[in-house]
This record gives structure tokens, sequence and C-alpha cells, in this order.
């Protein structure tokens, strides 16, 4: 599931602009907005969408965002270990993006529908 | 001030697993310290052959700070050491302003890390490669101060295609770092039998494109890069003012990378025609010659289990390609056969102890000195063509 800050006007997304984002090759929304990554660490969503959809293991997607941030090329997601955390992130931070495990939407963050 | 900074550093890094936010400026940073020993033929410092050397290490401090949704500004300080390299003095690597537009158009304002093959924008950075160094048959430790960053402006963007896939372009112009006191304008110093050498580099530009095809995992990449650098000398002889000039026509790197499961494949290709013109006095000695140098590495690395990373690969590289055993080098006496080429089996091991620190081994079966200083080998005569070496290395990050 992916969710976003509760003011997040897109109301779905595909993989491949869903992968954009997670490689830095897209940092803005639509409407110019900046979008601010999040990583729900040891989390099955989180192994499948990095190994299957960005082509990288966990520790290759580590290392490529280690080198965006020093060579000055992007700020790489924020990551976090629980819940709650992330959670709290996204609800308080505008163009926060995230994905989940959850069979129900979270209170207080935007669902957006991931597409082909 | 640089070794209070270096105890401060490797004492509140280990405590430190996560980004240090200072109000709404994110740092990061690193401190790595290393440890070279090699056979025969020093390499990178003076001593390597004698015991070894701990002149080796890096400490960065990163800063990003988000203004507004257009602007973001970066800036990376280092002080590093290898050799008689650096010396730990502190510099700006990159400080920039990066705007992007959209998907297809950004620019970097600033000093900005030169795009150079795959890995030169992170030649500094120890923890975002498995091995202790670059390839050098392709990242020449004597040629950093000239590639590491430039001055200038950058202009970037991706566009896609679903049949294609990803293309990523940078292009830039600018003015390359310089440095009098770099290993490189000293062994420069004593292979024109000159004094008082200052480098000035006048531009440097060009251009990276990277395609990442419908194919999880491959992606190639193209590098060009043209640039004029003068040197600026007194001739020990005549004591009359020298320049030689040299530019980069260009600098030509092929790259490819492919990552499958637990391994990664890759290989790069660099082809540097560079032509000189040497001048003593108002005499020039020799003008727009040409010299090809070529480079090559293919190999592989392979992550046995969560933490452990292993390397291998093999380079080959000649000074210039229509001289690969030496011998016009030899015949101009500013070097010896030897420095003609260098080969290599290269065999590295990273280790992950935590998030934020590892270890590293690499060891290194070595034909030819080409890589090696004459700043180190101040004997050219000494130079031994089979030799090995030893390099470990260990990374705290933030």
């Amino acid at each position: 599931m992916v969710i976003a800050h509760p003011k997040t006007t897109v109301r779905e997304i595909s993989q491949h602009r869903l992968r954009q984002l997670y490689l830095n090759r897209s940092k803005k929304w639509a409407d110019g907005s900046s979008v601010h990554l999040t990583v729900f660490v040891d989390q099955p969503a989180t192994t499948v969408f990095i190994t299957k959809h960005l082509g990288k293991s966990t520790a290759q997607f580590k290392r490529y965002w280690k080198q965006q941030l020093f060579s000055g090329k992007g700020i790489p997601p924020e990551y976090f270990k629980t819940l709650q955390e992330l959670l709290q992130y996204i609800r308080t931070t505008r163009g926060a993006i995230g994905f989940i495990d959850c069979d129900a939407p979270p209170k207080g963050v935007a669902v957006i529908r991931l597409t082909e | 001030m640089k070794i209070l900074i270096q105890i401060g550093l490797s004492l509140i890094l280990p405590a430190m697993v996560q980004a240090y936010d200072l109000g709404p400026v994110k740092l990061h940073g690193f401190l790595s310290q290393g440890y070279i020993l090699s056979s025969k033929n020093n390499v990178h410092t003076d001593n390597s052959t004698s015991g070894g050397s701990f002149k080796f290490n890096e400490i960065g401090l990163n800063g990003t700070y988000q203004w507004r949704d257009s602007v973001v500004v970066s800036g990376q300080i280092i002080s590093r050491d290898l050799g008689d390299e650096g010396n730990n003095n502190l510099y700006i690597d990159y400080l920039q302003a990066d705007i992007q537009f959209n998907d297809w158009f950004g620019t970097r304002l600033g000093r900005f890390k030169t795009p150079l093959g795959f890995y030169n924008q992170t030649r500094d950075i120890d923890l975002a490669r498995p091995t202790v160094f670059l390839p050098q048959s392709i990242y020449i430790e004597a040629y950093r101060p000239l590639v590491a960053s430039t001055t200038g402006g950058l202009v970037y963007g991706n566009l896609h295609n679903d049949n294609i896939g990803d293309i990523d372009y940078e292009l830039f112009y600018g003015v390359p770092g310089e440095d009098d006191d770099s290993c490189f304008a000293r062994a420069m110093e004593l292979m024109l039998s000159g004094n008082n050498l200052t480098m000035y580099a006048r531009n440097i530009y060009g251009g990276k494109l990277q395609v990442t095809p419908p194919i999880n995992g491959l992606r190639f990449g193209l590098t060009l890069t043209y640039g004029d650098t003068d040197l600026n000398y007194t001739d020990k002889l005549s004591g009359l003012p020298s320049r030689l000039r040299g530019s980069s026509e260009p600098m030509a790197i092929g790259s490819i990378e492919y990552m499958v499961n637990d391994f990664t494949f890759a290989s790069e290709y660099m082809l540097n025609r560079q032509r000189s013109t040497l001048k003593i006095g108002g005499t020039t000695l020799h003008k727009d010659r040409l010299t090809k140098a070529e480079g090559f590495y293919i190999g592989g690395s392979y992550r046995i289990t969560a933490k452990l990373e292993t390397t291998l690969y093999w380079e080959n590289f000649y000074r210039d390609k229509d001289d690969k055993h030496g011998k016009k080098l030899a015949a101009t006496g500013v070097g010896v056969e030897v420095q003609g080429w260098h080969r290599a089996w290269v065999l590295a091991v990273r280790y992950d102890i935590t998030d934020w620190w590892l270890v590293k081994a690499e060891g290194q079966l070595i034909d030819g000195a080409a890589i090696t200083s004459p700043h180190y080998n101040q004997d050219l005569s000494e130079l031994k063509q089979h030799w090995n070496s030893l390099a470990l290395k260990t990374t705290f990050n933030f």
C-alpha cells in the first residue's frame, strides 16, 4: 500500500513513477512540490519493492543512496524501524511518501493507488 | 586543528547511526583510515615498501539544505591524506545549488563532483564501493586533483522511453581543481627537471550519458571530457621560464554495469587522447605531441552474506597505447620502460560490521610500474616490473 501526506492530491501512481522517485530520477510531485521519500526497514513489502521494482538488493539500494548523497546528487530516504514513526513522519511532512504492508489504510494519511 | 577534527570525529562517529539534523540542515559524514604495504615499488606513499604506511585517510562532513521546493543547497568538506597528497588540509569537495525544474532538466551551480565514468563522483567515498581503491586503469590517483571536482555549471536530467529505458545525462563546463602541492605536480616537476611548478587548469568540459534499458540491473555509460591545463615552471638547466600545455581531446570512458541477485559485474574502457606542447624559454621543444593513454578493467563483486562481499577484477593500462613496452618513454629520458604499462589482478573483501562501520582488505598482483610516481620512487632505475600491494581500510559513517 502506497501512502502519502494527507494533503497530497495525487490519487494514483504508476510503478514506473514510483521507481523513478526511489531511484532519484524524479524529485517532485506534478505540482512542483518536493517529494520526501521514506523506507520502512525490515518489512517484506520493502524487500519486494526494492528487489522486484528497483532491481537491487537491499544492500545495493542503501549503497546506491549513499553514492547519491555523498556525490551531491540527492537526499536519501528517511529510514524508519517502526510503523508508528513512519506514519508520524508522513502525517507531518508535506510531500512525504512511503509504502507499507497493511490491509486497512492507516488514519491520517492519503492512500495512493498503485497502477501498472 | 586538523588533529582535533580527526579526534573529535573518531569519538562521536561510532555513536551516531543516522543523519544528524541541525535544524533544517541534514548532516552526514564519514571517517576512514587505511594502511598500504607494497613490495619493491612505493605506491601512493613514500614508504609503502618500508613497513607500510598509515598516511591514508579521509574525513568528510556533508550538509544538505532544501530551500523551498526548488533549490537544494549542499556541500561537502573533506580532509584527506594519501602519502604527501592532501596532508589532511580541509578543502571544499563540493558546494552547489541544485535547481531541478522538471525530470528532464535541472542544473547544479557552484563546485560539483565531475561526472567521469561510473565511479569518479564518489572516488573519495570509501563506503560507496566494495574495494579500497578504484581501478587505477581508469581512476588514476595522480589525476585526481584535476578530475575530482569542477567549479562551474552542470545541467542534468532524465528522459524515459518504454522501449529504450531511461536516459540520464549530465553536461558540464567549468574549471577543475588544481593543486601545486599535489603529487602529480611534484612528479611532473621531477620529470620536466623544473622548479617552482604551478598548475593553471584553464578549463574542463564534457558530458556523461547513461542508458538504463528495461532490463533490471543493467546500465551503460559514455563520458567524454575535454580540458586544458598549463604547467608553468622554471627549467633547472637553463633557468628559463617554461610551460607544458596539455589538452585532453577527449578523455572517453565507456562503462557497463550489471547487477543480478548478489552479483555485480562491471567493466570500463578509457582512451585519453592528449596533446602536449612544451616550451622552454622561447623555444618550442615539441608541439601538439599526441599520446593516447588507454585503460580497461573487467570484474565483479559477489555478496557472500548480508555483510560480506568479495571483488575480483583484472585491469590493464598503457601510458601511451602506441608505446606499450615503454621504449619511447625511456628514449625521452624522463622515464623507464617499465613505467609504460600497468596490469593487475585485484582481490578485495568488504565486511560491513554494522550499517555505519565497515572494514576492507585488498591485495594486488601487479605487472608494470605505470601507476607509481617519481615523487615516491626517485631512482627510476630501481623500479621493478613484478610487485604486489596490500591495502587495509576501515570506515565509519553517519
